[in-house]
């Protein structure tokens, strides 16, 4: 066993593993079951979670791969080994504003829906500052505090989620799982494209591999992190369809809050288990929050050495405020999340790869 | 001391975080709804149904432990309002008493046969039941014969609340007797996405009690109420659906009046879509249980007798399910054994094909020909042989 030192600057295995589920599981889980439901037949969703899980494994263990042919260095100072400095700066300050657009995406969709859902009354705009004020206060002490609330919070989120999925079995239909395998093949290929939305958040291990203890185990730790988020997505949908049928799941707004509502204990002993949910979905995306955020602030810092740390969260701070109050209503902001989602995932791919082609030609040899 | 200025400033600021919660509603303000019932009041009032809504508020004070002895109150609170809309009357009810509603317990909800009966309106009235955060899916339903208000007004004896009585009697029965399956308002928003027809328990208001009517029969493409089942049919549907633990069949042998209990019951359908244009469906069931009751003084304990007794089950289970069959197809045109979902999902081509003519259009469920073929076994005849010794011829 490792003893835990507080300045320890290192994460180790089972920390990468949980960053991977802790980035990935946020706003998405509560819709992706809608999305998925609208281009599939019957139960055929989960082959899409699978191929979207698939596809994210690759990335992540192309993205795990690239970062740890550089053991212990920053992305900027590999980035520049590869593609000089310049190009490798401009690729960090694209890298940090879209985890930023994230933050800010993540922060309102969290207002929005505690507003709907737990706040009557209580302004947007208030909630929206609150969780940032706290999520502020959470990146402003060391980076490993992050990695170490993620195992915190992991477990409850895990096992809270499953519970709530047991607890729906009585409504459980498994007639409402068939048919199966009738889906065309381009409801797979468009179902597939909203579920990438839901697999988004890849881009920060680019950065934060750079501290892990092991590197060479990382690729393995990551893709086991991606098949944790495949399952709990394949648990959530497949609850949903049998306890909802597959219309049902296709018109509910937030088809996992509604399973979180209809849980009921026989005797009124425990009802409205939807407020246990909120908690650890709340947990789930204050996580994701504080590491995109933080994602941000690191590349802004890695470009500009000499400031410091606490400059970049007070100039961040305001901006991702702002942006995230710029959607209007709830259809523009699923506009934007879709938006925010797509250029995410496609920069990730983009830069991974093309870092990855320019190493090879460039015949660079894994560092030992 | 530049730095303590702006420690106090943030002090001063901080001051506001205390002010506590915007969305703080003291649990003494909350008026607990358990139970909602909504009329139609009379037709149309330019150009939309006029609806009362009637919702049963808890008085916590008239709920008493029998330990204390009763204060005598009542320990509910029927109010009703009138409007176009679900919603507003709800919210209209705040002015009424002196609590907010509070949905978030709502047990159940009764509908008045006349709402049923018009088209698309029972759709549009469950709309704000299935949109508003604060409503749950398994609010359980049912239709009223009369006033729909009247059944949350019967004042039951055994059970403080009119809306609980009527819940826990739902479960009771589903687990007893099995031969009212209760829908939920969830059950029902998913029948209603698929255009399926399905069955909601009728009831009518007694003095201190409700009764059983039966089965109000909902048509899933002309969204309204089109009949209702009888106590024997809901027992042969549910023989049908196979979810049956209960219920009993009666029948003569040997001029007796013998009762058959069904512990079990289990079916399976076949579907032959070779001409889509006459569908073959085969309905196998298997029934288990046990001699309840026997009039007259046979010793059915013998092979032989049980044997023929089981073909006789047999046979009634037969005609009965046979008779509901054929009277939902020829007079509801309603298909409520959900043949239509197990089309879907085994024969999912044939059914994307036909599903515009199912219930409607061609009405290929009138036309397609349904058999039954059922197997009962009696396991076991009761504790005694016979009550007394031979009569008197």
């Amino acid at each position: 066993m490792k003893w835990f030192t507080y300045a320890d600057p290192k994460i180790d295995d089972k920390e990468i593993m949980i960053i991977v589920p802790s980035m990935l599981i946020g706003g998405g889980i509560l819709t992706f079951p809608r999305f998925v439901a609208d281009e599939t037949v019957g139960s055929d969703g989960w082959i899409v979670i699978l191929i979207g899980g698939m596809l994210t494994l690759l990335v992540a263990w192309t993205v795990a791969k690239l970062a740890t042919m550089f053991p212990n260095q920053s992305f900027l100072s590999y980035a520049s080994a590869i593609v000089s400095k310049p190009v490798a700066v401009i690729l960090t300050f694209l890298l940090g504003t879209i985890s930023m657009l994230i933050a800010s995406y993540v922060v309102r969709n969290i207002a929005n829906t505690a507003k709907e859902y737990l706040f009557e009354q209580t302004p947007m705009e208030v909630i929206a500052l609150t969780f940032l004020l706290v999520v502020i206060y959470a990146i402003s002490s060391s980076r490993i505090g992050l990695f170490r609330l993620n195992m915190l919070f992991f477990p409850f989120i895990f096992l809270i989620t499953i519970i709530i999925m047991l607890l729906n079995i009585k409504w459980f239909d498994f007639g409402d799982l068939l048919p199966m395998f009738q889906t065309s093949f381009t409801g797979y290929i468009k179902g597939t494209g909203s579920m990438i939305t839901s697999y988004v958040g890849l881009g920060i291990l680019l950065f934060y591999l750079a501290l892990a203890d092991r590197p060479k185990r990382a690729p393995k730790m990551v893709s086991i992190g991606v098949c944790i988020v495949m399952f709990f997505y394949f648990l959530v949908f497949i609850t949903c369809i049998g306890v909802f049928g597959h219309a049902g799941t296709a018109n509910l707004l937030n088809p996992t809050v509604e399973l979180a509502k209809q849980v009921e204990i026989p005797g009124g002993i425990f009802e409205r288990a939807e407020v246990v949910f909120y908690v650890i979905w709340i947990m789930a995306i204050f996580n994701t929050t504080t590491m995109a955020f933080d994602i941000a602030v690191l590349a802004l810092h890695s470009i500009f050495k000499k400031a410091n740390k606490m400059t970049f969260i007070f100039i961040l701070s305001p901006l991702i405020y702002l942006i995230s109050m710029i959607p209007e209503n709830l259809v523009e902001l699923n506009h934007f999340g879709t938006f925010v989602s797509y250029v995410s995932a496609g920069t990730t791919v983009f830069v991974t790869i093309l870092l990855l082609i320019i190493a090879k030609i460039r015949g660079m040899k894994q560092v030992e | 001391m530049n730095k303590k200025r702006y420690l106090l400033l943030l002090y001063c600021l901080l001051i506001t975080m205390l002010t506590g919660c915007w969305d703080n509603v003291p649990i003494e303000d909350r008026g607990f709804v358990i139970g909602s019932a909504i009329d139609l009041k009379d037709g149309k009032v330019d150009g939309n149904y006029d609806l009362t809504l009637t919702n049963q508020f808890v008085v916590p004070p008239g709920l008493n432990s029998p330990m204390n002895g009763g204060s005598g109150g009542k320990a509910f609170m029927n109010l009703s309002g009138s409007g176009d809309s679900v919603f507003a009357i709800d919210q209209e009810m705040a002015s009424l008493t002196s609590k907010m509603p509070f949905f978030e317990h709502l047990k159940l909800l009764v509908v008045s046969d006349e709402l049923l009966e018009t088209p698309h309106l029972f759709a549009d009235v469950l709309d704000v039941f299935v949109r508003d955060k604060e409503m749950r899916r398994g609010v359980k339903v049912v239709a009223a014969k009369g006033e729909a208000k009247d059944i949350l007004g019967i004042q039951p004896e055994n059970e403080q609340l009119p809306a609980v009585y009527i819940n826990n009697l739902l479960e009771v029965s589903m687990k007893k007797t099995n031969l009212f399956k209760p829908m939920h308002v969830g059950d029902i928003h998913q029948m209603l996405l698929t255009n399926s027809s399905f069955i909601i328990p009728y009831v009518i208001a007694a003095k201190n009690k409700v009764d059983y009517k039966g089965g109000a029969i909902f048509h899933g493409y002309e969204d309204k109420l089109v009949g209702f089942l009888d106590e024997k049919e809901m027992t042969a549907l549910n023989l049908v659906n196979g979810d049956t633990h209960g219920g009993t069949i009666t029948f003569t042998y040997d001029g007796d009046l013998i009762t058959f209990k069904i512990n079990n019951a289990k079916s399976d359908v076949k579907l032959d879509t070779k001409d889509p244009e006459s569908i073959n469906i085969t309905v196998d069931i298997g029934v288990e249980g046990g001699i309840a009751e026997v009039f007259g003084n046979k010793n059915l304990n013998n092979s032989q007798t049980l044997s023929e007794i089981e073909k006789e089950i047999s046979k009634q289970i037969e005609t009965m399910t046979g008779q509901t069959i054929a009277r939902t197809q020829k007079e509801m045109n309603a298909d409520i054994f959900a043949f239509d979902q197990k089309l879907n999902e085994r024969h999912y081509h044939t059914w994307q094909k036909i599903k515009d003519n199912w219930d409607h259009g061609e009405n290929l469920f009138a036309k397609s020909n349904i058999r039954v073929n059922a197997k009962a076994h009696v396991r076991t005849a009761g504790a005694s042989e016979k009550v007394e010794g031979n009569r008197k011829e």
